[in-house]
């Protein structure tokens, strides 16, 4: 009875702090409009925080969406031609629509997505918030409490004031939040430059994070600066690592520490899963007591992938002929080959975005294969 | 021009829906007016005389910062009615706008204000697009809802063109990482790689020559794409370079095809497709060096242009902004051009030249073609056995150059 007398109190005591740190890092957030130029990958934080990365102005914005109530998970969710109802929604037609990131809030189980109204660069930055009637409703960005990080290595603002032209950009290609730090994975329009920056969050205005030096050892020769499509965190044995999929060197694995340090980071090549092909998304998800890693294809669909021996030191130093794969073992998931977006809906589903070949999408919940 | 619809409904009724905004009153004030007579007399004709309703007005309404629509003509008995409605809060579902023929009404704010019944939409109506509005009239008069279509005017969409390929030279090395298309209009996003395609001399297609970046990489203005090569496929000892080798082979032409089907961002096809051709020379794995390039000073007094060559073809892109020029810690101000397949730099101050010295600084980021930049090689990985971040200095390169008062 004491014992859980003291096991109550420690519950509570914990979850005091726990608030006392939710209150800590929502409060530096500043209510106001947040002027996102471009909605680009989502990642939700803490307590309903959603972070978009904004290639056009070079940041990353942390954004309060007040959407803290725990639900239900509904299995049931479904919208079927979404970019249809969005484009009705927002006043133009259906190729005017750009979605550009899904994320699914873990507390409230409500899917968001970032899209761009119109095309080229004028087109507007939206956030909505989808419901499982298949209504929309806009995360306003005026009057919400948020914080913006500047990239490190930002365009040069400078030159485009002096010349009236601003030709360079960072594009984003996905955003996580791992262990307080804000990873931003990216390519520029004209360098090729090293692609992944690390962002202490809660944001602050003298610490602009690090751009990651990363090498990959294969026959003592090391990779550097390809650019990162997607990544996620993992932990394997109590060992947390970061796991980006390459365009041109597919699965990579690094300790999440030297991510987190914002050093020098060595990878290891744990698995090639072909070529023709650039992996979209991924998110990580427990079955059976093991994780496994769900990936999104340009070309070779789904896969599930497993993470079994993934902390291995040896990678893959052998060169995969014929178009082969090597490393991880994965199977591909057939029905959902043409997923363009996916995320993590509750412990047992995904939520993915279906694209046909006539350009329809449907967004549906799926048991996770 | 601007479309008023108009019709009866059920009871014989004419109620008139106007749109309202400065995008076309600003520009067409007389035009207007004679049009929103010539409706009113009409609709006074069509009604027998018994103007029930709705005196049409095509005048200007202030305060407002986005076009959008207005019911007018309403009666004290709608009016209290609207009330009602606004207080439940159900004002959104009795007057609607929606995309022509879909059938989920657009985000929109609807306002009583004073005698009209005012809907603000929440993004910017589109220039040519269709609307319609509909007015819940049951909830109004118990009569059907009366829907008007409108449709947009604008300025006339110019037809985008390719406005230049980068590399503009007919060789390129077989490990060019980048090309770029300028264009003479922003252009629409999602297109790009359904659009472009590399042929070889017998016209068969290049697969899988280039990398697709869903986000697409577009400078800030939208009027500048990136074909980015797969850097994969480019670096020697990585695995698609063993499978794949590298897309195009020395001593072969190669045909850029840019397809007319590509949109401008107003969704204008491009003016004609576009070819570039080109041949492929010998890799080039060296880094541009700054202490090699030649450099003719102009004269004191003059306008002359300052004047580099670099011995080899640059990135087109970060030429135009990785080479500035101080005097005494202050920037020149002045216009730089490209020339001669990008070998060339010239500078062209906006005062003239002064006898003093000089600082011509360059980005150490700035690339040849094979991404090769000051300061560092492309392929890192086959040059050093060990990755030593000291050796690459990433400072800018600074080259002196004095102009004599003779």
């Amino acid at each position: 009875m004491k014992a859980a007398r003291l096991l109550y109190c420690l519950s509570v005591i914990a979850m005091l702090v726990t608030t006392a740190e939710a209150q800590e890092h929502l409060q530096k957030l500043q209510r106001g409009t947040a002027e996102l130029k471009f909605a680009g990958p989502l990642a939700f934080g803490p307590d309903g925080v959603l972070f978009v990365g904004d290639p056009v102005s070079a940041s990353v914005f942390a954004l309060d969406t007040g959407d803290r109530q725990s639900s239900e998970f509904n299995p049931e969710f479904r919208i079927d031609q979404l970019e249809q109802k969005i484009a009705a929604s927002l006043g133009v037609s259906a190729e005017s629509i750009v979605i550009n990131d899904l994320a699914v809030n873990p507390i409230s189980g409500t899917p968001y997505l970032s899209l761009s109204r119109g095309s080229g660069p004028d087109a507007e930055a939206v956030i909505l918030k989808l419901a499982a009637d298949g209504s929309l409703t806009e995360l306003s960005l005026k009057d919400i409490p948020h914080a913006v990080a500047a990239l490190p290595n930002p365009p040069d603002q400078g030159d485009t004031d002096r010349r009236g032209r601003s030709q360079r950009m960072v594009s984003i290609t996905d955003i996580a939040l791992i262990d307080n730090q804000v990873v931003v994975a990216g390519l520029s329009n004209e360098e090729f430059s090293s692609s992944l920056r690390a962002i202490p969050y809660p944001f602050s205005a003298d610490v602009a994070g690090t751009a990651l030096e990363v090498y990959h050892g294969a026959h003592g020769k090391y990779e550097t600066s390809a650019p990162v499509r997607t990544f996620t965190a993992i932990t394997v044995d109590n060992e947390p690592y970061v796991v980006a999929a390459y365009t041109c060197t597919p699965l990579v694995r690094f300790p999440l520490d030297e991510v987190t340090r914002g050093e020098k980071i060595r990878g290891t090549t744990v698995a090639e899963l072909g070529n023709w092909n650039s992996p979209l998304d991924m998110f990580v998800y427990e079955q059976d007591g093991k994780p496994f890693i769900l990936m999104a294809n340009s070309a070779r669909g789904m896969m599930k992938i497993s993470t079994e021996n993934i902390q291995r030191d040896e990678g893959i130093t052998e060169h995969v002929t014929d178009g082969g794969t090597a490393g991880q073992p994965y199977e591909t998931i057939e029905e959902l080959k043409s997923a363009v977006q996916l995320d993590k809906f509750g412990p047992d589903h995904a939520i993915v975005i279906l694209k046909d070949e006539s350009g329809r999408h449907d967004l549906k919940v799926v048991p996770l294969p | 021009m601007f479309e008023y619809e108009y019709e009866q409904d059920d009871c014989g009724r004419y109620t008139f829906i106007r749109v309202i905004g400065d995008f076309i009153f600003h520009r067409f004030p007389i035009l207007d007016a004679a049009i929103a007579m010539v409706v009113a007399v009409l609709a006074f004709f069509a009604t027998g005389g018994v103007a029930q309703t709705i005196e049409v007005q095509a005048d200007l309404v202030t305060g407002q910062d986005r076009p959008g629509f207005e019911i007018v003509g309403l009666t004290d008995a709608d009016i209290e009615r609207l009330n009602e409605l606004e207080s439940n809060g159900q004002l959104e579902s009795v007057f609607q706008a929606f995309v022509a023929g879909q059938s989920i009404p657009m985000m929109a704010r609807v306002i009583l204000a004073d005698d009209r019944l005012v809907l603000e939409p929440r993004f910017p109506l589109v220039v040519g697009a269709r609307y319609e509005v509909r007015l819940g009239l049951d909830s109004l008069r118990g009569a059907t809802p009366l829907t008007r279509a409108f449709t947009l005017p604008g300025a006339e969409v110019v037809t985008p063109e390719v406005a230049g390929v980068f590399p503009s030279s007919d060789c390129v090395p077989q490990n060019l990482l980048k090309m770029y298309l300028r264009f003479s209009a922003p252009m629409n996003r999602g297109e790009a790689y359904h659009s472009i395609r590399f042929l070889d001399k017998d016209g068969r297609r290049v697969e899988e020559a280039f990398l697709e970046i869903p986000q697409e990489l577009w400078d800030a203005s939208g009027c500048q794409f990136t074909i980015l090569f797969d850097p994969g496929r480019i670096k020697r000892g990585l695995a698609r370079h063993e499978q794949l080798d590298l897309p195009f082979q020395v001593g072969q032409t190669y045909t850029l095809v840019v397809d007319d089907r590509w949109r401008s961002a107003a969704l204008k096809k491009l003016d004609k497709s576009e070819r570039h051709s080109f041949t492929v020379v010998e890799p080039d794995r060296t880094q541009p060096d700054p202490d090699k390039w030649t450099i003719r000073a102009p004269t004191a007094g003059s306008h002359e242009p300052l004047f580099i060559d670099f011995g080899e073809p640059l990135d087109r892109a970060m030429l135009d902004h990785a080479i500035e020029v101080f005097q005494v810690d202050q920037r020149v101000p002045g216009e730089t051009t490209v020339s001669r397949g990008e070998t060339q730099w010239s500078f062209t101050p906006h005062r003239p030249w002064t006898a003093d010295e000089f600082v011509i600084e360059i980005d150490s980021r700035l690339e040849d073609l094979a991404g090769n930049s000051i300061a560092r090689p492309f392929e890192i990985e086959s040059l050093v056995p060990e990755v030593d971040r000291s050796r690459f200095d990433v400072r800018p390169r600074r080259l002196l150059f004095t102009i004599s008062s003779e």
